[in-house]
This record gives structure tokens, sequence and C-alpha cells, in this order.
């Protein structure tokens, strides 16, 4: 059945149709950019179930569109996205940025319906360009190289995993298994860096807040929830994925407690859900396994919609930190309500999505007696709605108007945060339609009486401290120094110290260093001279070589 | 503390009361028995809430630095 | 009846060509001829591949003569392979030949054109699938004095200093080879290079043979533009005509590897280790130096044929690489880079003959923002691009594996590492080309310039278009490409 479709896939739609893109112009273009992620999330339905085609390719069998469930909810997950963004960003003017856009959605397509390593690393990579054209195309140059950077080590990371794992007994395929090796440690640290997780985790918040309005959309939804499905797929019931999750989580929660920038608070508030799903890839079962699906389909959805609500009022003000703003709730309405249903929904509040799939994961966490992590997920989940639930709404939304609104959201952006809405709250009411994706998760007590009181009691008392706590939780202007101090900030210190030192010493050795310095540049003018001028030889000179290749070679001959 | 926050404040803690008494009266599925108690859900959100201000503001002491990176 | 003759029907379609071409004296004519000529050698050649397939070696005795006297055709795996891939470019580069020459060459001239590539064609094929010795000296000269000519006959004045160095330079290349070829004779006896094979099998002193095979590697060394014997090789493809460029690109100084791995392997193999420390380290020298010195130099070149030339030193280090590393994977991915090569380089140099006939200039910075208005023929030159890089998708990829799973196989795993390493130098001068063409604003040549014809774009996309193809069912070029492998080695009879 599946070759029906033959080489089609949701990827192959989305990125030839993002290499398209530069091509056309006007409505054309704008039609392509929607049209292609509407296919793609048609097709992910369109391809039914089943082990896939394996395709013989230099003597490895690769299987580069296994629709098994796990890729469709998550190909479901990222084609709403896709699809959302995309009418969110269609007033974005930056062609490349659209273009990026789609062959990043393309590529969390692949990583989706990818069934052997090699094909996950192809599309690993385009993933990792996409995102990274995508921060560049907003024009923060370093921001973006740094990105690259860092996805450049998790490729290589995970290169080499992939590569002692094809060496060793492995194979191509994807299987589960256990960091018992140190080719599968290097997998699973490169799978990792992708996933944002602890220590490794300050490029989130480092680098989407400086896309633009639109494009943060797209990058939220994409690479850290790629890699929580290949860790589902590789590493399901791994026990260091435990800790590493729930430091993810309380990493997250205190981070955006602290951060003053929206974009950079929901950047930190992705990493502390993504510890939500890591820690239950982490139990292993699977129930634990569809809850963390279900945790990223629903984290897709409200964090668009958060991205899509901060874009909004980056638009409409130019500004998103809150220290800034206020008063917007009568400004901007629409973008309100929308801001105060994605950050319940993230709260866990009943009658969101965010409800069912959080529920799912403590339930499962529950079911294997991990009785540590369920507290302290709790107390997290209890943690999170301080800054998603009162925080973020009560400094931007209420209070005195500090920013003027300049620029109301464009029609297509209401309509893709109206739709949004009703994509969280309508399985939110109906658990039943997740559970078609998930029949795992049917057990699992959602909207009874005792746990909907349970989640508000948690709710309320997470009010209380936060009406009590008010001015601890004063957004302030700066930043909080995170690992990537190591690398953002150390250098800086160091290097003028130690130049400085070595000052005397260069001193002495000024002459010595002026030769030399005179020296290499001359050397290297001399190099990009003859290498430009390298096809003027004269013919004598190529004579003289034929002769002396002549010479040696009878010379090493008769040697 | 302003008079209005201590009357939200105030009008909260009321509510969740209430919704305590409430939770005495549905019956509990507890996976772990302290979390079938009545009111569980209240002190220990209050406490998990208050645990994240204090460690993210005692964080916050230590990390936070005031102006832009260098470097954004 | 046709069948026992084709070897011969293979040089005689385009030779015939050549002629009635040069006796038409009308362009139009002449491209018709050129055209149906190369149809029918690329027909040929493909019924010969069948034919070795199904039936093996061809051997065809040019009139009866026996072997020791006349001159013998032999067609085995490995020539049929070549033949195939001259045959697929030299009608594609008919097709897109027409508009370019309209535009570059002058009216009177154009008939001669055509003859030239004919007879530069029947040249190439005529090396490719003789089995004289001598034979091949002849074709070669053919196929080198018509290169002169089609370099010369570029508009740009620089052509003719071009075309003059390759003449010095490629005379000294024929001289060595017949050098080779005469000392060959001095030892053996006979021309013919299956009765050298089995006379150098009895011969008891090898000191004469290996100055005759120093000439001859060294003779076929600078057709093939060896690394540092390629210094002719630049100019001659920037200033040669676009379309002479693509065939001579793609097709000549393939044929002179082919020419190279027949001596090496199938002559001198038996008596010779090629794979040997002494002669195995030098080639490999060579091709790391061409690898990593000519595509360096191709990243600061501006003018983008100028860039394609260094490109196509260096890829042709690739090939020799794979040839020196004689063992049978390493040779099929040099042989399949050399397919492969012969087909993106082929695209490139299509793209860059419609960007100059749409533009005037080949110069990278005067093509800024040129992918906005010439998409199809930027995105052919773009995938071309990927292809030299070795992106995977790309045939170029796969024949780069096969060359590191050589090395591998070979106990050298830092030229596994080198190869990889070297392909980020191609990163470099392929990102230049893409940056400017498709990232910059319109540059004053840009926006005057339209979408390339038809014509043009056909053969281009063609050639673009196999790239993809095989890089994602690489199994047809690949096998073809491990049976002369095999055929080299002697591994099979």
């Amino acid at each position: 059945m599946t070759e029906t479709f033959g080489p089609l896939s949701p990827a192959v739609i989305l990125i030839v149709a993002g290499l398209l893109l530069p091509l056309l112009k006007g409505g054309l273009r704008n039609g392509l950019f929607l049209a292609a992620p509407v296919a793609a999330l048609a097709l992910v339905w369109a391809l039914p179930l089943g082990p896939g085609i394996a395709i013989d390719w230099l003597g490895m069998q690769l299987v580069p569109l296994a629709p098994d469930r796990m890729a469709r909810i998550f190909g479901t997950a990222f084609g709403i996205a896709a699809v959302t963004g995309a009418l969110y960003g269609i007033s974005q003017s930056s062609g490349l940025e659209k273009a990026t856009a789609l062959i990043y959605a393309g590529a969390a397509q692949g990583i989706a319906f990818a069934g052997d390593l090699v094909t996950l690393f192809v599309f690993w990579e385009i993933l990792a360009i996409g995102s990274t054209l995508v921060i560049w195309s907003n024009g923060n140059a370093r921001a973006g190289l740094r990105y690259a950077l860092i996805h450049v080590l998790g490729g290589v990371l995970l290169l080499a995993g992939i590569s002692a794992e094809i060496a060793g007994a492995g194979g191509v395929a994807m299987h589960p298994m256990r960091a018992d090796s140190i080719g599968r440690w290097l997998m699973l640290s490169g799978i990792l860096l992708n996933a944002g997780a602890f220590p490794l985790s300050a490029w989130v918040a480092d680098a989407y807040p400086k896309a633009s309005w639109s494009g943060a959309v797209f990058l939220s939804a994409f690479t850290t929830k790629a890699a929580v499905l290949v860790l589902i797929r590789l590493f399901p019931g791994e026990p260091a994925l435990l800790w590493i999750g729930l430091a993810m989580a309380v990493y997250g929660l205190i981070y955006a407690l602290l951060e003053n920038d929206i974009r950079k608070l929901l950047s930190y508030s992705i990493v502390g859900q993504v510890g939500f799903m890591v820690v239950a890839v982490g139990v292993g079962t699977p129930l634990a396994l569809a809850a963390a699906a279900l945790h990223a389909l629903a984290h897709i959805l409200y964090k668009s919609l958060l991205m899509m609500a901060a874009g909004s009022i980056l638009r409409a003000t130019g500004e998103t930190r809150l220290s800034a703003l206020g008063g917007l709730a009568r400004s901007m309405p629409f973008t309100a309500v929308a801001m105060l249903i994605g950050g319940l929904s993230l709260a866990a509040l009943p009658l969101t999505a965010g409800f069912v799939s959080k529920s799912a994961i403590l339930a499962a966490l529950a079911e294997d007696q991990a009785r540590f992590y369920w507290f302290a997920l709790s107390a997290v989940s209890a943690g999170s709605f301080l800054y998603i639930g009162l925080k973020l709404p009560w400094f931007a939304l209420f209070g005195a108007p500090r920013a003027t609104v300049a620029l109301e959201p464009a029609t297509s952006m209401k309509a893709a945060m109206g739709l949004l809405c009703v994509l969280i709250l309508g399985p939110g009411c109906f658990p039943g339609w997740l559970m078609e994706l998930a029949p795992e998760i049917a057990g699992v007590p959602i909207l009874t009486i005792d746990h909907i009181l349970f989640q508000i009691l948690m709710l309320i008392a997470a009010s209380c401290i936060f009406v009590g706590a008010w001015p601890l939780l004063q957004p302030k202007a700066g930043f909080t120094l995170d690992v990537d101090w190591l690398w953002r900030e150390l250098p800086r210190l160091v290097v003028p110290r130690w130049r400085s030192n070595l000052d005397k010493l260069r001193l002495s050795l000024s002459a010595v260093g002026e030769g030399l310095s005179q020296g290499w540049s001359a050397f290297r003018e001399e190099t990009l001279r003859r290498l430009t001028l390298a096809g003027n030889w004269p013919t004598g000179q190529i004579a003289f070589w034929a002769t002396a290749l002549l010479a040696i070679y009878v010379l090493i001959a008769a040697l | 503390m302003t008079a209005t926050r201590l009357k939200i404040l105030l009008a909260l803690v009321a509510l969740l009361a209430l919704l305590v008494v409430a939770d005495s009266f549905v019956t509990h599925h507890a996976s772990f028995g302290i979390d079938g108690t009545p009111g569980f859900a209240a002190w220990f959100g209050l406490l998990g809430a208050a645990a994240a201000v204090v460690i993210a503001y005692g964080w916050g002491r230590l990390m936070r630095r005031p102006g832009e990176r260098v470097d954004d | 009846m046709i069948a026992t003759h084709l070897p011969v029907l293979l040089i005689l379609a385009p030779l015939l060509g050549a002629i009635l071409a040069a006796l038409s004296r009308n362009g139009v004519a002449a491209w018709l001829i050129g055209l149906v000529a190369s149809a029918l050698t690329a027909a040929v050649a493909f019924a010969l591949l069948w034919r070795v397939q199904a039936e093996g070696v061809i051997s065809y005795r040019i009139g009866g003569w026996a072997p020791e006297l006349g001159i013998e055709y032999r067609v085995d795996a490995v020539n049929a392979f070549i033949v195939v891939l001259v045959g697929i470019v030299a009608v594609l580069t008919m097709i897109f030949a027409r508009r370019s020459v309209l535009a570059e060459i002058i009216p009177e001239r154009v008939a001669s054109f055509y003859t030239m590539m004919l007879l530069c064609i029947a040249g190439l094929l005529g090396i490719a699938v003789t089995g004289d010795a001598f034979n091949a000296f002849v074709f070669l000269e053919i196929s080198s004095l018509s290169t002169y000519t089609l370099i010369a006959l570029g508009r740009d004045r620089r052509a003719l200093v071009a075309a003059y160095q390759y003449l010095i330079v490629g005379t000294i290349g024929a001289t060595f080879y017949v050098i080779g070829v005469g000392l060959i004779y001095l030892v053996t006896g006979t021309l013919n290079l299956g009765l050298i094979v089995e006379r150098l099998a009895s011969l008891q002193s090898s000191r004469g043979l290996i100055v005759a095979e120093a000439f001859i590697v060294i003779g076929i060394g600078l057709k093939l533009a060896l690394f540092p014997l390629h210094a002719w090789l630049p100019n001659a493809y920037a200033y040669a005509p676009s379309s002479a460029a693509v065939l001579l690109a793609s097709t000549a100084t393939k044929v002179a590897i082919y020419l190279l791995a027949r001596f090496l392997f199938t002559v001198f193999g038996g008596h010779i280790d090629v794979g040997s420390i002494a002669f195995g380290s030098l080639l490999i020298g060579l091709s790391l130096a061409a690898m990593f010195l000519a595509s360096a130099a191709a990243v600061v070149q501006n003018d983008i044929k100028r860039l394609l030339a260094f490109s196509s030193v260096g890829q042709i280090g690739y090939i020799t690489l794979g040839l020196a590393l004689a063992n049978p994977t390493g040779i099929t991915g040099g042989l399949l880079h050399l397919f492969n090569h012969a087909l993106m380089k082929g695209a490139a140099f299509m793209a860059m003959g419609a960007i100059v006939l749409r533009t005037g200039t080949a110069k990278l910075d005067e093509l800024a923002g040129i992918g906005r208005v010439m998409p199809w023929t930027a995105a052919a030159l773009t995938i071309a691009g990927l292809g030299l890089i070795g992106v995977p998708g790309t045939s170029g990829f796969v024949s780069k594996y096969y060359l590191i799973l050589g090395a591998l196989e070979a106990g050298h795993g830092w030229l596994a590492i080198l190869i990889v390493a070297s392909s980020f130098i191609a990163v470099l001068y392929v990102g230049r080309i893409v940056e400017v063409v498709w990232f910059r604003e319109p540059a004053a040549a840009a926006r005057e310039a339209s979408e390339a014809p038809l014509e043009m774009l056909l053969p281009m996309w063609g050639l673009a278009g196999v790239t993809i193809w095989f890089g994602v069912h690489a199994e047809w070029p690949a096998g073809l490409a491990s049976a002369a492998a095999d055929t080299l080695l002697r591994m099979v009879p």
C-alpha cells in the first residue's frame, strides 16, 4: 500500500517546495508556502501504517519512509505546526525565511518517518541547516553562527555514534538500545544536544529569540521535539534520561521564572517541557512513550500559539521585554486571549490539550511507581504555572501600557492563532481524539472529578504563592548566566589578561614577530597570487615538470 | 503589600480552602498513598510553587546580571 | 551483419560525419550532420555495451588482418563503459551546441567547428576501442589536433595562446607516448596490446620496460592533466568555445585516464606491480596534491569557467587516486568518479555556456543574482556543484563513497580522511558560486539577461538530472564501473 505513493513523502513535498519557493514570486510564492504544508499533513494521514519501503543503497538497507504510529503522531504535530506557522508567517516579507522554514519543516517530517540511522542523519543535518538559515535570515549573524557551531557539534557526535553502530554489529536499523558503549553514548549525546538537554541547553534561549517574529514560531516546534522522537525510537527506558529530563525541567522552570524577555522565557520553557518528555522516555513503558509523544504534540500546539502571540507583540510594538510592556489586553485583545489559552494549556488547565498529555505522563510515572520523579515533576508543574499562567499575562497583558501598539496582527496571523486555540481546546474537551492517536493512554483518568479538582487546587495554590511573593517575581532587565558563559564570556575575560601578560614578552620579541608577520603576509600574498595565476604557467614550466616527473619515475622504478 | 494584592490573596486562599473542603468529599485514586489524601494538591502546590520561587530568587541573586550580553 | 562491424562503425560514424560536415560548408547542415552522426555513435556505443555484457570481449580485425600485422579493435567491459560515456556526452553536446555556436563562432567557421567536434569525438572513441598501441597514438593525434583547433576557435584572443600552449604540451605528451611505445616495440616486437601482454610475461629483464612505462605514463599524464602537468588545462577550458569546453571537460581527459588505466593494469599490470610502494605512492601523492592544491586554486578564481577547470584538475585527482589504490573497490570508485564527474562537469559547463550566451560574461562578480533571472540554469549549475562536493543524494557522493571504501580496504585510513577533508575545499568554491548566483542582488549583467533557451536547458538538465538520479540509483553505473575494474585487474577473463 505504501508503494502507491512512490517516493512521495511529507519530507520530500516540503523540501522540494522550499527549494522551489525562491523561484516564485508574489501570490504564487505564498500559495505554495501554504499549500505544501497542507499537502504534507494530508499525506501524513494518507500513508498507510506499515513497515515502509526498504531500499538497498550501497549495501545498506535503508527505510526512508517508515510510517508507524509514532511517525504519525509526530508527523501530525509537525504538520500542524507547519500549516499554522505558514499561515501565521504568510505576511513575512523575507523569502529566504519562508523557503528555509519549509525545508526545516520537511527535515522534521523526514526524521519523523525515518526508518534507519542513515536517513535519520541526512534529515538531521538538513534540519540543522534549515533552522540555522531561519535564524540567519533575520540578520543576526553571530547568534546564527553560534547556533550552527553547536549543531555541527551535535551532528558530529551523532555521526560518530551512528558510524560506530554500523561498524559494530548494530547495522543501520533503528531499534531500541541502551547507552552501553562509547558509540551509543556519542549517539545519545548528539540527540540530547538537539533536545536542549542540560548542560548544553543554553543554545535554545540564545538562538530562538534571535529569529524574526514569524521564524521563532517554526523554531519552537521542530528541533527539540524531533530529538524527543528519536529518543523514543532509540533509547526508550534509558535510565540516564530520567535525571537528565528532570534537570531540564528544573532548569527550564528556574530560568523562565527569572527571564524578562517573552521569547527567551518561552525558549527556556521549551527546555522545561521537553524535560517532561525526556523523563517519560526514560521510564520507557508503552504508556510512558505514548504520553511523551502526546505531550510533544500538545506542546507543539501551545508553544506555537504562545510564540505566535509573542511574535504579534514584537511585530506590533517592537518590544518583547516584560519590563517594557503592559496593558496589552486592552490594545491587543485577540493576542491576549491566545496567550492566555496557550499559557493555561502549558500549565495543564483541565479542558486543554496540555492537561491530557501531562496527566498521561504523570500517570505513566505512577504506573511505574517512579515516586521521586512523580513528586518532582508535579512540583515543577505547579511552578510552571507561575511563569506562564501568571507572570507572563500579568506583566504583559495587564497593568499600565508602556509600549505603543503600532500594528494590529494581520488577519492571517489571527486565523493561525484561532486555529491553534481550537486545536488546543478541542482535544482538551474531548480527550477521546487523542486516545485514538495513542490508544495506550485509554486507561488514564483525565476528566474525572478528583483529577480535575487535584489540578485546580494545584493551580490556585500556585496563584496564592504568586500573589504573595509578587515582589520577588518582578521582571528585571538583564540576563541570567548560563553554561554558555563558558564559550561566550570566558574567552573575552581570559584572552585580554593573557594578552597583557604576553605584552612584555611580545615587546621583546616584537622585532622577530614583525619579521614573522611580514614574512607571513608576504607568503600569504604570494600564495594567493600563485593560486590565482596557477593556470598561467609558462609552457616551459610544464615541460620542466614533465621531464622532472619522468626522471623521478624512472628513479623510483629503478630503485 | 498593597491593599488590592492583600484582597486578591485572601480571596484566593478562601477559594483554596473551599475547594479543599470539596476535595474531601470525592473519592481519590491514589498512586502513592499520600497523594490521595484530601487537600494534598493544595499544600503540595503551595510548597512546590514556593520552592520554585525561592530557588529562582536565590539563583537570580547569584546569576542574574544587568544589561545585555556583549555579543547579542 | 552490422552487429559484427559495430567497433569500426563507432569510429566511422563521426569520421564520415566530419568529412560530410567539412564538405557541406553550411552551418545548419553541418550541425544536422553532427547531430545525426553523434546520435548514431551513441546508439552504436550502447549496442556495443549491450553486446559486451551479453557475449564478453569483442575482437574486431580491421580488414581481416591478424593482430601481428593488422590492427585489432578490442572492446571489453572497460572501454564499453568509456565509449558509452563519450556517446552520451557527444550527442547532448551537439544538441546544446547550436545556439551557443551561433553566438560564439563567426558564421564562415561554423561548419569547420562541427567538423572538428566530430573529428575529436572520432579520435577519442578510437583511443578507447583500439587494441593497438600505435593506432592509439594516431587517434590521440587526431583528437589532439582537432582539440587545438577547437580551442583556437574561441572568441577571446587569449584562446589562441591557450591553444598554442596546449599544442606544445600536447605534442610533448604525444612524443613521450610514442617514445614509450617505441621502446615497448623494441622489447616485444609487436604493437598489439594483447600480444605485448603475452610476450612481456616471458621477458627476463625489465629495465627497458621501466623506461617505456615512465614515458607512457608521463605522456598520458600530460594529456589527462595529472598534477603538476595540468597547467595547460585551465586556460584551454576557459577560453575554448562553450560547447567545445563541454565536450573536452567531459570526455578528453577521461579517455586519457582510460588509456592510462589500460597501460597500467592490462599491459604493465602483469609485470610491474602498480600497487607497489614505488609507483603507487607517487601517483597517490600527485593525486592528493591535485585534490588539495588545484581545488584551492579553484577557490580563488573569479572566472567561473576557470574555476570549474581547476575543479576538474582536482577531481581528476580523485580518479587517479582510485586507480592508484589498485584494489577492486578503489578502481571502481575511480572509474565511477570518472563517469559521474564527466556528467556533472558537463552540466556545469553547459550552464556556464548558457550564462555566457545570455550575459556575455563568466566573471563571478558580474554574475551576481543571475539565479533570479536564469533560475533553471543556475539550479543546474548548483546541482552540478553539489555533485562536485559529493553531497549525499548526488552521484558524486556515491563515487567518493567507493573511493573511501577502497582507501579503507587498502589499509589507508588517513587517505579516507583526506578524501573527506578535500571535499570541504569543494564546499568553498561551490559555496562561492551559490552565494553570488542566488543570494546577491542582481548585477547589471543579470538584470538584462533572460532564461536560457529550451534546447540548451534540455541537455543541461539531462546531465544535472542524471547527477541526482545516479546519486539515488547508483546500481547501473556502479555495476559498469565494477565490471570494468574487475576486467582491469583480470579478475574475469
